[in-house]
């Protein structure tokens, strides 16, 4: 029952977009009904031309290590710092605390700073993309462990467990609230990135976005935004499929 | 020699705040617990009943008075499901400790949860989390196992089908001690129950029960039964008419 709702969900909005994008091909082509869009032959065409003019696959996959890679090693780090943050659980929060008032600065500023240290190095991106898979995650493992579950350390201490493996039951019991929020940080990391590369003009999809800007390549915005879309999507839909199988309980 | 193998003596518990305020929610407990019994520590909600099996357990130091155990190996199973999600029924029980494979299947057995093995604890039922909790305690050869509320969440179904499993190891020797705010579950699986007042929590009688040899769920409803409930009752009522409403029937 439950199945057939979703569905029959997922059969109305197929149908919804399919409407509408045939209400676009229509409207946009043969009126000016749509003008504010670009004409949809004229989209297609940009699809095309991105990939020769702006030498799209080289771009694509610089924006496309630096936020994969950044999310790999940001992972990473935070594994092999878990335990240590675990037992510093406390002072940690406190440290971290002091430096809450970063959060009110605008992710741009960041971007330019790193952009303007280090000009046109791919490392430098993904060090940047990295860092920030960490700033946004870091926050997120201190509340999952202060919230670990009580359950499980009483009973761990009744049996008289080592510290290292009461750090490891805390860990596994957090990894779930944890990454829960994997999909959220890979958006963002999408958005950092391309600011990173906009405003370093140099290489990345951020430097097609600036450079059609330059030509005024009105078309070249929608169809980027288009395939970066997709990407995401595609993305999100690859991470949640791996944090299920690897992370499956909650 | 008394068999008394875990003892406490005028044990009282404070909790400082941040702001220096002090919080006495045991005081001057005294109580002892024998090996092969079960015993049931009744208190309202709230009213210190964990800590004072938090304490028994080693988990929570307490702040003046003594704690004799023994030595003895206590393990403590909380009101929540404490077994990990991420481990299958056979990892959990044999988590950090020594089993050989052969005990470790005839423990599973022995709580019921034969041919679940490889089942994962997530979405399962209180009862059958429960069942691993007490799998793990058994490999781990307590001397007492702590049991703080376990019942409250657990459907009607799976409380009696645990009632039976607890009597029954009961019977092949193990110990237990019971918190529970329920009359008729310490009535029923006790045969030593410790009457525990409100914040700060003192010990205010002890009761024997005629009914924890009883098997049949069906005694609770009979006249014998009936009678030591209402004697029960009277006991918190009288003098302690504010905390009765916190218990349950």
């Amino acid at each position: 029952m439950g199945n057939k709702i979703i569905n029959n969900k997922k059969y109305n909005s197929v149908i919804i977009y399919f409407a509408l994008l045939m209400i676009y091909i229509v409207l946009g082509e043969l009126t000016s009904l749509l003008n504010f869009l670009p004409k949809p032959s004229i989209l297609f065409e940009s699809f095309v031309s991105l990939w020769s003019d702006y030498n799209l696959f080289a771009e694509l996959s610089i924006s496309t290590a630096a936020v994969y890679l950044g999310l790999l090693f940001g992972i990473a780090i935070l594994e092999l710092l878990s335990k240590y943050l675990i037992s510093l659980k406390n002072e940690s929060g406190k440290v971290f605390e002091y430096f809450a008032f970063l959060k009110y600065f605008p992710a741009f500023f960041f971007a330019i700073l790193f952009s303007f240290w280090f000009p046109d190095s791919i490392i430098a991106e993904i060090i940047f993309s990295t860092l920030a898979v960490l700033a946004i995650l870091i926050p997120f493992a201190q509340k999952a462990f202060s919230d670990a579950n009580k359950s499980f350390i009483d009973s761990a201490l009744s049996y008289k467990v080592s510290k290292s493996e009461l750090t490891n039951i805390i860990w596994k019991d957090s990894q779930p609230k944890i990454y829960e929020n994997l999909t959220r940080v890979h958006y963002y990391l999408w958005i950092l990135i391309m600011i990173f590369e906009f405003i370093g003009a140099y290489n990345g999809v951020g430097s097609v976005y600036y450079k059609a800007h330059n030509f005024n390549d009105y078309t070249a915005f929608f169809s980027l935004a288009i395939l970066i879309a997709i990407l995401i999507w595609l993305g999100d839909s690859l991470i949640r499929l791996l944090k299920n199988k690897i992370i499956f309980w909650e | 020699m008394s068999n008394l193998t875990i003892e406490l003596k005028n044990i009282s518990k404070v909790y400082i705040d941040e702001f220096g305020n002090k919080l006495e929610v045991l005081k001057n407990v005294n109580a002892s617990f024998s090996k092969n019994k079960i015993y049931a520590v009744l208190a309202p909600e709230g009213s210190g009943k964990s800590t004072v099996l938090k304490i028994i357990s080693g988990i929570e130091t307490h702040s003046n008075g003594e704690l004799i155990t023994n030595n003895q190996r206590i393990v403590f199973i909380p009101s929540e499901p404490s077994s990990f999600p991420w481990l299958n029924v056979r990892d959990n029980v044999k988590e950090g400790l020594k089993v050989d494979l052969k005990e470790l299947q005839s423990i599973i057995n022995n709580v019921g949860l034969s041919g679940y093995e490889d089942h994962f604890p997530d979405n399962k039922s209180y009862g059958f989390r429960f069942r691993i909790s007490l799998a793990k305690a058994l490999a781990y050869k307590a001397d007492f196992i702590v049991l703080d509320a376990v019942f409250n969440m657990m459907s009607a179904e799976s409380k009696l089908e645990c009632f039976s499993l607890i009597k029954k190891l009961n019977s092949e020797g193990q110990s237990f001690i019971l918190g529970t705010s329920n009359i008729t579950e310490a009535l029923f699986l006790a045969s030593e129950i410790y009457f525990l007042s409100s914040k700060p929590a003192e010990i205010i009688n002890k009761y024997e029960s005629a009914f924890s040899k009883e098997n049949d769920i069906s005694v609770t409803s009979g006249d014998n039964f009936i009678k030591s409930r209402n004697e029960i009752e009277n006991i918190f009522k009288k003098e302690y008419s504010q905390i009765f409403a916190k218990l349950t029937i």
